[in-house]
């Protein structure tokens, strides 16, 4: 007994005789199929989608609808119109024969029908069916894999002739003109590729190898790169898979960008200029060729940063770059054009500072001639949004290999030599020498850590108190700044704030102490004990070139909503006469604002005193050095007794440095001096101990400090 | 029986279907016809004194292939010249054919109904 797969064995029988129906159902189900019976031609076409037969047996000759018409609009239904039809057609009928087929019948069997045969014929038909289901949906499967593939497919023969097609999302980048099955690839590729891809074509039905190599092709402005790969198919044809790359491509490329140049002004960064300066190294090595470093950096270009912003910053940054750029290029003109550009490197190594490499230097002249270019190109204004700025370098210079005949050598001695630049003054440059002392190197070793210092937050203030003789009682402190360096310890201020004002981070240093203090005062002034303890800052003469330093002040103290009055600045005698009319009119805004001012160092100025009477000045402090020699020397001693005097007729304040013994603070009281400070009555202490200090003795007896020295001073 | 109007083969082939011959295929099938063909030729009858040769084609199509099913050739074969009077829509000929469709069915019918009643 044969049986077919019940899974697959749903037969439509459809036929207005009944004695037909029954004689075909008895024969399907008797080889193991279930049957649906239909009567006409529209039931034919109903059953068909509501009992999805896998086979329909279907008679021509039928009321309603007749077979051939149920037939097509069968076919014509996408859901039902793979069902096999098997036909029941009229014996030796060729013309409803072909009708059937032409509706789309699968097979015929003529009437009467052999019911044996039937049988057969329909398992015959089911098999084919389910085979030719079987490969449709590994058809579409390829189908779907192949559309997932973004490629573009082209099958070719020997000839490069387009046999079959599919052209890839991205296609587009790399075709002219259209593929055209029947012409060659060539033909839609842009010219010149021809001769080449006819060669690998050979050579992959030859060799049957794959060849795969990357292509571009350049479309107007814009390149497309393309992954070929040439794939024997048959023994006469090749398959060319090609896939656009450009993305990567792009991403590619921008990773190296950014990894080997500046975002900003385009400029190689400082890898690739380490990259370039090995090189360089490793070529002149061994023999007499020399080049030079140039290390340039922007003279105080960190206060147009700060003052106007970033956004103005890195505007002048990229201009001067080109500027740098174009004094190397210049040299082009002048000889070896093409050469040129390979011989000289720009670099940004960050913030304000460029290199260059001079390949091939005769002598240090040369590198001072482009030295001399570029100082000269900077020193012509730069306009920005309809402001002039002049940004000058400070360069130094260091010659392979007699400046060095390694990357760190070379770099730390053209460093050197920059810094001597600036040191002389700046917007100029320097040959390194090997005169350029330890001293130098120590000076920038202190100038980094210093740097490091600030940004790491690693300063503190210390506070000494100043005591006012009449009261006794402390009414303020002058904030001294306190740096401990990682390795050397405690570095005096004499010794670094000089090294800050010549490297232009006095400015990062007065911000610095500035909003220390005054957040102190916001802390202190918000306790009992010290709620009108004044505080007085220094301020370096340097401060002074930027003429916003009266509203940094202003606002440090505004922001925190504290008096003026509480925030004493101190300037020194010499910074006085040292400043211009710029500087006069910072203080006296300042005077304006109601900040107090005090003299400091007084009597070591040599100056006129008429300035006395030009500054709004509130305070006078005597220097330390008559204090000291006031119970010794008359002379310190008859100098302090006429400043004391003649400041109390000007109605200033007076304070004595640095008193240290009982002999001195006598003198001093004698003399009616206002406030005395020094190690007698109290050393520099931080905040803590300060309040400490406070809390002990709000009110110092004079008395005892002048009966008890010793204990005082303990 | 050598005067039989049934294709014996045919009988076999429905014979051979139902092996057993437990599902009765054969006397229910010779059942069927003897009420349809009975129903058909009554409404052949109107068809052809109507002049109704669509209805006329129909039946006689019905027909021929509903006898072939159970062996009826001669029956068959009249119904198929009747096939041709309705597609032609001459009827001439149809009322000689029809009653010679009627004979050959009797005959037909008798013979069937003994053999369903001895299967």
């Amino acid at each position: 007994m044969t049986t077919v797969d019940r899974g697959a064995g749903r037969v439509l029988v459809v036929d207005d005789d009944p004695t037909t129906r029954m004689l075909a159902r008895a024969t399907l189900e008797k080889s193991g199929l279930t049957v649906v019976e239909g009567v006409n031609g529209l039931e034919a076409v109903e059953l068909a989608a509501k009992s999805t037969p896998d086979l329909i047996l279907l008679d021509v000759e039928m009321p309603e609808l007749d077979g051939f018409e149920a037939c097509t609009r069968i076919r014509s239904r996408p859901e039902i119109a793979e069902i096999p039809i098997i036909m029941l057609t009229g014996r030796e009928d060729d013309e409803s024969i072909k009708a059937a087929y032409d509706s789309g019948a699968t097979d015929f069997v003529a009437k009467p029908v052999s019911w044996p045969l039937l049988a057969h014929r329909v398992r015959y038909v089911l098999r084919g069916s389910r085979e030719s289901r079987v490969l449709a949906e590994s058809k579409n499967k390829n189908r779907a894999f192949v559309k997932a593939i973004p490629d573009s497919m082209i099958v070719v023969d020997k000839d490069g002739v387009v046999r079959s097609h599919q052209r890839g999302k991205d296609g587009n980048a790399a075709f002219d003109r259209s593929l055209c099955v029947g012409q060659t690839v060539f033909d839609a590729l842009p010219s010149g590729f021809e001769t080449g891809w006819r060669r690998s074509i050979r050579h992959v039905l030859d060799k049957r190898v794959i060849q795969q190599f990357e292509t571009s092709f350049s479309q107007g402005k814009s390149v497309a790169y393309f992954d070929v790969r040439m794939v024997p198919f048959t023994n006469k044809q090749v398959l060319v898979i090609m896939r656009d790359v450009s993305v990567q491509k792009k991403a590619d490329a921008k990773v190296r960008r950014l990894a080997f140049f500046d975002t900003l002004t385009g400029l190689p960064n400082r890898q690739s200029f380490l990259i370039q300066l090995s090189e360089m190294i490793r070529q002149c090595a061994g023999t007499d060729r020399q080049f030079s470093v140039l290390y340039v950096d922007l003279d105080n270009f960190k206060r147009i940063n700060d003052t106007l912003g970033h956004t103005v910053g890195d505007a002048l940054l990229k201009a001067t770059a080109r500027r740098i750029e174009s004094c190397v290029r210049k040299q082009d003109h002048v000889s070896r054009l093409a050469e040129s550009a390979a011989q000289t490197h720009v670099a940004r190594l960050g913030g304000d500072e460029f290199t260059l490499l001079l390949r091939d230097v005769q002598s240090t002249d040369d590198a001072e001639a482009v030295a001399g270019r570029i100082a000269s190109a900077l020193r012509r204004p730069l306009v920005h949004a309809g402001q002039e700025f002049v940004i000058t370098p400070s360069i130094g210079i260091a010659t392979f290999p007699d400046d060095g005949d390694d990357i760190d050598s070379l770099v730390a001695n053209a460093n050197m030599a920059m810094y001597h630049s600036k040191e002389a003054g700046r917007d100029r440059f320097t040959q390194f020498s090997g005169t350029m002392s330890v001293r130098s190197l120590e000076r920038l070793d202190l100038e980094d850590a210093l740097r490091r210092a600030i940004r790491e937050d690693a300063l503190e203030l210390h506070y000494q108190p100043k005591l006012c003789l009449r009261t006794q009682a402390v009414k303020g402190v002058e904030a001294l700044l306190r740096w401990t360096h990682p390795e050397r310890g405690p570095v005096s201020p004499a010794k670094f704030i000089p090294i800050a004002e010549d490297s232009g981070l006095i400015n990062d240093i007065g911000d610095w102490v500035l909003n220390a203090a005054c957040d102190q005062l916001a802390a202190w002034q918000a306790t009992d004990a010290l709620k009108s303890i004044r505080i007085a800052i220094n301020l370096s003469g340097k401060q002074f070139v930027a003429n916003d330093i009266d509203q940094r002040i202003l606002d440090a103290v505004q922001n925190r909503g504290l008096d003026v009055s509480s925030l004493e600045l101190e300037l020194t005698e010499s910074t006085l006469m040292e400043t211009d009319e710029n500087a006069i009119k910072v203080v006296s805004r300042l005077s304006a604002a109601g900040f107090e001012l005090a003299i400091d160092d007084f009597g070591t100025g040599y100056s006129s005193l008429s300035y006395l009477t030009r500054f709004p000045i509130r305070t006078l402090k005597i220097d330390r050095s008559f204090v000291h020699r006031i119970s010794t020397d008359p002379k310190s001693a008859s100098l302090c007794t006429a400043i004391i005097a003649m400041a109390h007729s000007l109605g200033l304040n007076v304070v004595a440095e640095g008193v240290e013994t009982t002999e001195q603070l006598r003198s001093l009281i004698e003399r009616n001096c206002d406030e005395i400070q020094g190690y007698f009555f109290a050393e520099p202490m931080n905040a803590a101990m300060f309040e400490d200090f406070v809390e002990n003795r709000c009110v110092c007896n004079i008395a005892s400090l002048l009966a008890d020295p010793a204990e005082a001073a303990s | 029986m050598t005067d039989s109007v049934i294709d014996q083969a045919v009988l076999d082939q429905i014979r051979a279907i139902d092996e057993s011959g437990a599902g009765g295929l054969l006397a229910k099938i010779i059942d069927m016809y003897l009420d349809e063909s009975t129903r058909m030729q009554a409404e052949m009858a109107g068809a052809i004194e109507a002049g109704d040769v669509a209805a006329l084609y129909q039946l006689a199509h019905t027909l021929k292939s509903t006898s072939a099913n159970v062996g009826a050739m001669k029956v068959s074969d009249v119904s198929k010249s009747l096939e041709d009077c309705g597609r032609s829509g001459d009827l001439d000929n149809a009322p000689e054919l029809f009653r010679s469709l009627e004979a050959e069915n009797n005959r037909a019918m008798a013979e069937l109904q003994g053999i369903a009643d001895a299967a």
